[in-house]
Protein backbone atom coordinates (compact mmCIF):
# COMPACT_ATOMS: atom_id res chain seq x y z
CA UNK A 1 0.00 0.00 0.00
CA UNK A 2 2.89 2.30 1.17
CA UNK A 3 4.28 1.52 -2.13
CA UNK A 4 1.43 2.32 -4.41
CA UNK A 5 1.02 5.80 -2.71
CA UNK A 6 4.71 6.36 -3.31
CA UNK A 7 3.82 5.56 -6.43
CA UNK A 8 0.99 7.72 -7.13
CA UNK A 9 2.82 10.40 -5.70
CA UNK A 10 4.86 10.59 -7.72
CA UNK A 11 3.32 10.25 -10.53
CA UNK A 12 1.45 13.08 -9.78
CA UNK A 13 4.04 15.29 -9.72
CA UNK A 14 5.49 14.25 -12.91
CA UNK A 15 9.01 13.89 -11.60
CA UNK A 16 10.57 11.20 -13.34
CA UNK A 17 13.95 9.77 -12.53
CA UNK A 18 15.76 8.64 -15.73
CA UNK A 19 19.40 7.81 -14.50
CA UNK A 20 21.69 8.69 -11.51
CA UNK A 21 22.94 11.80 -13.78
CA UNK A 22 19.35 13.01 -15.22
CA UNK A 23 16.07 13.66 -14.32
CA UNK A 24 13.15 14.23 -16.61
CA UNK A 25 10.73 17.24 -15.88
CA UNK A 26 7.52 18.06 -17.34
CA UNK A 27 8.48 21.69 -19.48
CA UNK A 28 11.80 21.42 -18.75
CA UNK A 29 12.37 17.63 -20.44
CA UNK A 30 15.59 15.81 -19.67
CA UNK A 31 17.67 17.83 -16.69
CA UNK A 32 21.50 17.27 -16.05
CA UNK A 33 21.34 16.65 -12.24
CA UNK A 34 23.91 19.61 -12.10
CA UNK A 35 21.34 21.90 -13.07
CA UNK A 36 18.79 21.01 -10.28
CA UNK A 37 19.75 23.87 -8.42
CA UNK A 38 18.94 26.24 -10.92
CA UNK A 39 15.67 24.73 -10.42
CA UNK A 40 15.57 24.87 -6.91
CA UNK A 41 16.68 28.33 -6.29
CA UNK A 42 14.04 29.29 -9.53
CA UNK A 43 11.10 27.67 -7.75
CA UNK A 44 12.33 29.93 -4.17
CA UNK A 45 13.24 32.61 -5.48
CA UNK A 46 9.78 33.27 -7.87
CA UNK A 47 8.40 31.99 -4.62
CA UNK A 48 9.50 34.56 -2.08
CA UNK A 49 8.82 36.91 -5.69
CA UNK A 50 5.29 36.27 -5.60
CA UNK A 51 4.83 37.17 -1.55
CA UNK A 52 5.59 40.85 -2.63
CA UNK A 53 3.12 43.25 -1.52
CA UNK A 54 2.74 45.51 -4.19
CA UNK A 55 1.36 42.70 -6.36
CA UNK A 56 -0.65 40.90 -3.59
CA UNK A 57 -2.08 44.10 -2.36
CA UNK A 58 -3.36 45.54 -5.61
CA UNK A 59 -4.92 41.78 -6.29
CA UNK A 60 -6.20 42.06 -2.57
CA UNK A 61 -8.25 44.97 -3.11
CA UNK A 62 -9.39 44.65 -6.79
CA UNK A 63 -11.13 40.80 -5.35
CA UNK A 64 -12.20 42.71 -2.26
CA UNK A 65 -14.22 45.21 -4.92
CA UNK A 66 -15.15 42.74 -7.32
CA UNK A 67 -16.82 40.50 -4.15
CA UNK A 68 -19.19 43.14 -3.68
CA UNK A 69 -20.83 42.67 -7.00
CA UNK A 70 -21.17 39.00 -5.22
CA UNK A 71 -20.75 36.85 -8.59
CA UNK A 72 -18.14 34.89 -8.48
CA UNK A 73 -18.35 34.33 -12.38
CA UNK A 74 -17.18 37.92 -12.24
CA UNK A 75 -14.90 37.21 -9.62
CA UNK A 76 -13.03 34.19 -11.58
CA UNK A 77 -13.03 36.49 -14.96
CA UNK A 78 -11.41 39.39 -13.60
CA UNK A 79 -8.95 38.10 -11.18
CA UNK A 80 -7.87 35.63 -13.81
CA UNK A 81 -7.65 37.67 -16.55
CA UNK A 82 -5.98 40.31 -14.11
CA UNK A 83 -3.53 37.51 -12.95
CA UNK A 84 -2.81 36.18 -16.74
CA UNK A 85 -2.22 39.79 -17.92
CA UNK A 86 -0.01 40.99 -15.17
CA UNK A 87 1.87 37.73 -15.45
CA UNK A 88 2.71 37.97 -19.21
CA UNK A 89 3.86 41.77 -19.00
CA UNK A 90 6.18 40.64 -15.74
CA UNK A 91 7.67 37.01 -17.84
CA UNK A 92 7.77 39.93 -21.20
CA UNK A 93 9.98 41.74 -18.72
CA UNK A 94 11.89 39.25 -17.72
CA UNK A 95 12.71 37.66 -20.83
CA UNK A 96 14.06 41.17 -21.64
CA UNK A 97 16.39 41.68 -18.59
CA UNK A 98 18.11 37.90 -19.81
CA UNK A 99 18.26 38.81 -23.42
CA UNK A 100 19.87 41.98 -22.89
CA UNK A 101 21.86 39.89 -20.52
CA UNK A 102 22.63 37.60 -23.13
CA UNK A 103 23.47 39.83 -25.39
CA UNK A 104 26.34 41.57 -23.06
CA UNK A 105 27.66 38.08 -22.27
CA UNK A 106 28.22 37.52 -18.98
CA UNK A 107 30.94 39.34 -17.94
CA UNK A 108 32.87 41.44 -15.05
CA UNK A 109 30.82 44.33 -15.20
CA UNK A 110 27.86 43.33 -15.77
CA UNK A 111 27.88 41.07 -12.80
CA UNK A 112 28.48 44.87 -10.89
CA UNK A 113 25.99 45.95 -12.38
CA UNK A 114 23.43 43.87 -11.48
CA UNK A 115 24.71 43.95 -7.73
CA UNK A 116 24.60 47.14 -7.27
CA UNK A 117 21.53 47.46 -8.85
CA UNK A 118 20.06 44.62 -6.61
CA UNK A 119 21.86 46.22 -3.67
CA UNK A 120 19.95 49.34 -3.99
CA UNK A 121 16.53 47.53 -4.45
CA UNK A 122 17.60 45.11 -1.40
CA UNK A 123 18.64 48.13 1.04
CA UNK A 124 15.41 50.19 0.00
CA UNK A 125 13.32 47.47 0.68
CA UNK A 126 15.02 46.64 3.96
CA UNK A 127 14.77 50.39 4.44
CA UNK A 128 11.39 50.37 3.87
CA UNK A 129 10.31 48.24 7.34
CA UNK A 130 11.82 50.63 9.45
CA UNK A 131 10.69 53.53 7.37
CA UNK A 132 8.08 53.09 5.32
CA UNK A 133 7.55 55.09 2.47
CA UNK A 134 9.89 57.94 3.89
CA UNK A 135 12.67 59.18 1.65
CA UNK A 136 12.82 56.54 -1.22
CA UNK A 137 10.68 54.01 -1.84
CA UNK A 138 9.87 50.95 -4.25
CA UNK A 139 5.81 51.18 -3.64
CA UNK A 140 2.58 51.96 -6.21
CA UNK A 141 2.57 55.84 -5.78
CA UNK A 142 -0.35 56.92 -4.14
CA UNK A 143 -1.44 59.06 -6.58
CA UNK A 144 -2.34 55.96 -8.61
CA UNK A 145 -4.40 55.11 -6.04
CA UNK A 146 -7.19 56.83 -6.82
CA UNK A 147 -7.20 56.24 -10.44
CA UNK A 148 -6.91 52.28 -9.24
CA UNK A 149 -10.29 52.33 -7.55
CA UNK A 150 -11.83 54.49 -10.45
CA UNK A 151 -10.95 52.18 -12.61
CA UNK A 152 -11.99 49.07 -10.72
CA UNK A 153 -15.32 50.55 -9.86
CA UNK A 154 -16.28 51.26 -13.44
CA UNK A 155 -14.86 47.85 -14.60
CA UNK A 156 -17.06 45.85 -12.20
CA UNK A 157 -20.41 47.98 -13.38
CA UNK A 158 -20.00 46.67 -17.40
CA UNK A 159 -22.46 44.38 -18.55
CA UNK A 160 -20.71 42.59 -21.40
CA UNK A 161 -17.96 40.34 -20.92
CA UNK A 162 -15.79 41.94 -23.67
CA UNK A 163 -15.95 44.76 -21.98
CA UNK A 164 -15.05 43.64 -18.66
CA UNK A 165 -12.33 41.25 -19.96
CA UNK A 166 -10.93 44.33 -22.24
CA UNK A 167 -11.32 46.53 -19.58
CA UNK A 168 -9.61 44.44 -17.14
CA UNK A 169 -7.06 43.74 -19.68
CA UNK A 170 -6.34 47.64 -20.15
CA UNK A 171 -6.59 47.78 -16.10
CA UNK A 172 -4.00 45.34 -15.59
CA UNK A 173 -1.29 45.99 -18.01
CA UNK A 174 -1.29 49.56 -16.59
CA UNK A 175 -0.82 48.20 -13.19
CA UNK A 176 1.41 45.51 -14.23
CA UNK A 177 3.92 48.35 -15.46
CA UNK A 178 3.14 50.31 -11.92
CA UNK A 179 4.50 47.99 -10.01
CA UNK A 180 7.66 47.19 -11.87
CA UNK A 181 9.66 49.20 -9.91
CA UNK A 182 8.28 47.60 -7.07
CA UNK A 183 8.91 43.50 -8.17
CA UNK A 184 11.95 44.31 -9.96
CA UNK A 185 14.55 43.13 -8.03
CA UNK A 186 14.22 39.38 -7.46
CA UNK A 187 13.78 39.05 -11.26
CA UNK A 188 17.18 41.08 -11.78
CA UNK A 189 19.25 39.11 -9.76
CA UNK A 190 17.82 35.18 -10.90
CA UNK A 191 18.20 36.82 -14.32
CA UNK A 192 21.77 37.36 -13.51
CA UNK A 193 21.96 34.11 -11.55
CA UNK A 194 20.41 32.12 -15.19
CA UNK A 195 22.93 33.94 -17.39
CA UNK A 196 25.96 32.86 -15.43
CA UNK A 197 24.48 29.49 -15.12
CA UNK A 198 25.10 29.26 -19.13
CA UNK A 199 21.85 27.21 -19.80
CA UNK A 200 21.14 27.20 -23.49
CA UNK A 201 17.56 27.74 -23.32
CA UNK A 202 15.92 30.10 -20.02
CA UNK A 203 12.02 29.88 -21.20
CA UNK A 204 11.64 26.73 -19.39
CA UNK A 205 12.85 28.51 -16.20
CA UNK A 206 10.81 31.17 -16.76
CA UNK A 207 7.88 29.57 -17.36
CA UNK A 208 8.85 28.24 -14.08
CA UNK A 209 9.28 31.55 -12.24
CA UNK A 210 6.31 32.81 -13.47
CA UNK A 211 3.98 29.85 -12.21
CA UNK A 212 5.52 30.18 -8.89
CA UNK A 213 5.65 33.99 -8.88
CA UNK A 214 1.88 33.23 -9.22
CA UNK A 215 0.86 30.13 -7.01
CA UNK A 216 0.44 32.35 -4.11
CA UNK A 217 -1.53 34.77 -6.20
CA UNK A 218 -3.55 31.49 -7.84
CA UNK A 219 -4.64 30.66 -4.10
CA UNK A 220 -5.27 33.77 -2.84
CA UNK A 221 -8.24 34.56 -6.07
CA UNK A 222 -9.53 30.18 -5.24
CA UNK A 223 -9.52 31.16 -1.59
CA UNK A 224 -11.93 34.11 -2.37
CA UNK A 225 -13.90 32.60 -5.31
CA UNK A 226 -14.23 29.76 -2.89
CA UNK A 227 -15.15 31.73 0.36
CA UNK A 228 -16.89 35.03 -0.80
CA UNK A 229 -14.66 37.03 1.34
CA UNK A 230 -11.63 39.31 0.89
CA UNK A 231 -8.31 39.08 2.84
CA UNK A 232 -6.57 42.06 4.36
CA UNK A 233 -3.15 42.99 4.39
CA UNK A 234 -1.90 45.40 7.24
CA UNK A 235 1.05 47.89 6.61
CA UNK A 236 3.07 45.58 9.27
CA UNK A 237 2.67 42.39 6.71
CA UNK A 238 3.65 44.58 3.79
CA UNK A 239 6.65 45.91 5.54
CA UNK A 240 7.11 42.17 6.64
CA UNK A 241 7.25 40.90 3.13
CA UNK A 242 9.42 43.69 1.98
CA UNK A 243 12.06 43.30 4.64
CA UNK A 244 12.69 39.27 3.23
CA UNK A 245 12.16 39.90 -0.04
CA UNK A 246 15.10 42.69 1.08
CA UNK A 247 17.74 40.57 2.70
CA UNK A 248 17.04 37.81 0.13
CA UNK A 249 17.79 40.63 -2.75
CA UNK A 250 21.04 41.71 -0.54
CA UNK A 251 22.03 37.91 -0.13
CA UNK A 252 21.61 36.80 -3.59
CA UNK A 253 23.49 40.33 -4.91
CA UNK A 254 26.45 39.27 -2.49
CA UNK A 255 26.48 34.99 -3.80
CA UNK A 256 26.53 37.03 -7.29
CA UNK A 257 29.47 38.97 -5.63
CA UNK A 258 31.74 36.83 -3.73
CA UNK A 259 30.72 33.11 -4.80
CA UNK A 260 28.28 32.35 -7.46
CA UNK A 261 29.19 28.18 -6.94
CA UNK A 262 27.34 28.79 -3.74
CA UNK A 263 24.00 28.76 -6.15
CA UNK A 264 25.52 25.54 -7.91
CA UNK A 265 24.77 23.63 -4.90
CA UNK A 266 21.40 22.45 -3.61
CA UNK A 267 22.48 22.86 0.21
CA UNK A 268 24.13 26.18 -0.95
CA UNK A 269 20.50 27.33 -2.71
CA UNK A 270 19.18 26.16 0.46
CA UNK A 271 21.14 27.91 3.12
CA UNK A 272 20.52 31.59 0.97
CA UNK A 273 17.13 30.78 0.77
CA UNK A 274 16.86 30.19 4.74
CA UNK A 275 19.42 32.00 6.15
CA UNK A 276 17.61 34.78 4.85
CA UNK A 277 14.15 34.02 6.19
CA UNK A 278 15.67 32.97 9.68
CA UNK A 279 17.45 36.85 9.69
CA UNK A 280 14.08 38.77 8.49
CA UNK A 281 12.75 36.46 11.72
CA UNK A 282 14.70 37.72 14.27
CA UNK A 283 14.82 41.19 13.01
CA UNK A 284 11.39 41.44 13.02
CA UNK A 285 11.05 39.86 16.85
CA UNK A 286 13.83 41.89 17.70
CA UNK A 287 11.77 44.88 16.37
CA UNK A 288 8.74 43.90 18.17
CA UNK A 289 9.74 42.31 21.79
CA UNK A 290 12.82 44.89 22.42
CA UNK A 291 12.02 47.96 20.87
CA UNK A 292 8.45 47.44 21.16
CA UNK A 293 7.37 48.61 17.93
CA UNK A 294 4.23 48.50 16.23
CA UNK B 1 -15.17 70.12 14.31
CA UNK B 2 -17.71 69.83 14.98
CA UNK B 3 -19.95 67.20 16.92
CA UNK B 4 -23.87 67.05 16.28
CA UNK B 5 -25.61 66.42 19.22
CA UNK B 6 -27.93 64.10 17.63
CA UNK B 7 -25.19 61.24 17.14
CA UNK B 8 -22.91 59.43 20.62
CA UNK B 9 -19.62 58.41 19.54
CA UNK B 10 -17.35 55.46 20.40
CA UNK B 11 -13.68 56.01 20.73
CA UNK B 12 -12.84 54.02 17.35
CA UNK B 13 -13.70 57.24 14.86
CA UNK B 14 -17.73 56.00 14.31
CA UNK B 15 -20.59 58.01 15.35
CA UNK B 16 -23.79 56.23 16.49
CA UNK B 17 -27.67 57.56 16.16
CA UNK B 18 -29.67 55.19 17.69
CA UNK B 19 -34.00 54.60 17.51
CA UNK B 20 -35.71 51.89 18.35
CA UNK B 21 -33.48 48.89 18.49
CA UNK B 22 -31.88 49.94 15.56
CA UNK B 23 -28.64 52.19 15.02
CA UNK B 24 -27.02 53.89 12.12
CA UNK B 25 -23.14 54.12 12.04
CA UNK B 26 -20.73 56.49 9.90
CA UNK B 27 -17.50 57.49 10.38
CA UNK B 28 -16.24 60.71 12.43
CA UNK B 29 -15.79 63.79 10.09
CA UNK B 30 -11.97 64.52 11.80
CA UNK B 31 -11.21 61.19 11.69
CA UNK B 32 -11.70 61.31 7.74
CA UNK B 33 -9.82 64.37 7.39
CA UNK B 34 -6.62 63.11 9.28
CA UNK B 35 -6.44 59.56 7.04
CA UNK B 36 -6.43 61.82 4.13
CA UNK B 37 -8.76 61.48 0.78
CA UNK B 38 -10.71 58.04 1.23
CA UNK B 39 -10.44 56.61 -2.12
CA UNK B 40 -12.72 52.68 -1.19
CA UNK B 41 -15.09 52.07 1.40
CA UNK B 42 -15.15 47.91 1.92
CA UNK B 43 -18.59 48.06 3.03
CA UNK B 44 -20.20 45.33 5.44
CA UNK B 45 -22.69 42.90 3.98
CA UNK B 46 -26.06 43.14 4.91
CA UNK B 47 -26.80 39.99 7.59
CA UNK B 48 -23.53 40.45 8.80
CA UNK B 49 -23.12 39.77 12.91
CA UNK B 50 -20.92 42.51 13.95
CA UNK B 51 -19.43 42.52 17.36
CA UNK B 52 -18.06 45.26 19.67
CA UNK B 53 -14.92 46.04 19.38
CA UNK B 54 -14.45 43.92 15.96
CA UNK B 55 -13.54 45.73 12.67
CA UNK B 56 -16.84 46.22 10.48
CA UNK B 57 -15.63 48.89 7.82
CA UNK B 58 -12.70 49.30 6.60
CA UNK B 59 -11.26 52.46 5.03
CA UNK B 60 -8.50 52.98 2.07
CA UNK B 61 -7.02 56.55 2.15
CA UNK B 62 -4.46 57.52 -0.39
CA UNK B 63 -2.00 56.97 2.56
CA UNK B 64 -3.26 54.65 4.62
CA UNK B 65 -5.67 51.96 5.45
CA UNK B 66 -7.94 51.80 8.29
CA UNK B 67 -10.38 49.56 10.19
CA UNK B 68 -12.88 50.98 12.30
CA UNK B 69 -13.85 48.72 15.44
CA UNK B 70 -17.79 48.47 15.81
CA UNK B 71 -19.63 50.35 18.91
CA UNK B 72 -22.77 47.93 19.17
CA UNK B 73 -23.98 43.93 18.43
CA UNK B 74 -26.00 43.33 15.86
CA UNK B 75 -27.18 42.26 12.43
CA UNK B 76 -26.51 44.90 9.35
CA UNK B 77 -29.59 45.19 7.85
CA UNK B 78 -28.71 48.02 5.59
CA UNK B 79 -25.57 49.19 3.88
CA UNK B 80 -24.98 52.63 2.24
CA UNK B 81 -23.76 51.61 -1.66
CA UNK B 82 -23.66 55.32 -2.78
CA UNK B 83 -20.27 55.30 -0.44
CA UNK B 84 -18.72 52.10 -2.13
CA UNK B 85 -19.89 53.78 -5.53
CA UNK B 86 -18.71 57.58 -4.82
CA UNK B 87 -16.00 57.30 -1.22
CA UNK B 88 -16.01 61.41 -1.75
CA UNK B 89 -19.27 61.56 -0.49
CA UNK B 90 -17.19 60.65 3.12
CA UNK B 91 -14.53 63.13 2.52
CA UNK B 92 -17.09 65.99 1.71
CA UNK B 93 -19.38 65.37 4.65
CA UNK B 94 -19.49 62.00 6.77
CA UNK B 95 -21.82 62.94 9.06
CA UNK B 96 -24.74 62.91 6.09
CA UNK B 97 -23.25 59.67 4.64
CA UNK B 98 -23.49 56.59 7.26
CA UNK B 99 -22.44 53.40 6.35
CA UNK B 100 -24.45 50.84 7.48
CA UNK B 101 -27.93 50.25 9.77
CA UNK B 102 -27.41 47.86 12.08
CA UNK B 103 -30.39 45.79 14.49
CA UNK B 104 -28.87 45.90 17.97
CA UNK B 105 -28.94 43.70 20.48
CA UNK B 106 -26.11 45.50 22.77
CA UNK B 107 -24.69 49.01 22.80
CA UNK B 108 -21.01 49.99 24.00
CA UNK B 109 -20.84 53.28 26.23
CA UNK B 110 -20.97 55.92 23.99
CA UNK B 111 -19.70 59.49 24.69
CA UNK B 112 -21.81 62.14 23.97
CA UNK B 113 -21.22 65.22 21.31
CA UNK B 114 -19.51 66.86 24.17
CA UNK B 115 -17.39 64.21 25.45
CA UNK B 116 -16.78 63.43 21.83
CA UNK B 117 -15.28 66.60 21.17
CA UNK B 118 -12.66 66.52 24.28
CA UNK B 119 -12.03 63.29 23.66
CA UNK B 120 -11.15 63.52 19.76
CA UNK B 121 -10.35 67.23 20.33
CA UNK B 122 -7.21 66.03 22.02
CA UNK B 123 -6.11 64.02 19.70
CA UNK B 124 -3.68 64.38 16.66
Amino acid sequence: MKKLLLVLLIGLISFNLVSAETVDLPVFGELEVSEMPLVLATILIATADGFNPCSIWVLLFLLGMIIHTGSRKRIALIGGTFLLVTATIYGIFIAGIITIFSFMSYIDWLIYLVVTIALIFGLVNVKDYFWYKKGISFTIPDKYKPKFFKKVRELIKKESIFALIGGTVLMAAGIAIVELPCTAGLPLVWSGIVTESGVTSFYAYLLLYIFMYLLIEIIILISVLVTLKSFKMDEFKGRALKLVGGILIIALALVLLFDRSIMYNITGVLAVMMGSIVLSITIILLDKLVFKRK
Amino acid sequence: MSFPDKYKYNKDHTWVEESNNKVTLGVIQKSIDMAGEIVFVNLPKVGDVLEIGKPYVSLESVKASVELKSPVKGRVVEVNEKVFDNPDLLNKDSFKNYIAIVKTEKVEDLLDSKKAQEYYGGKK
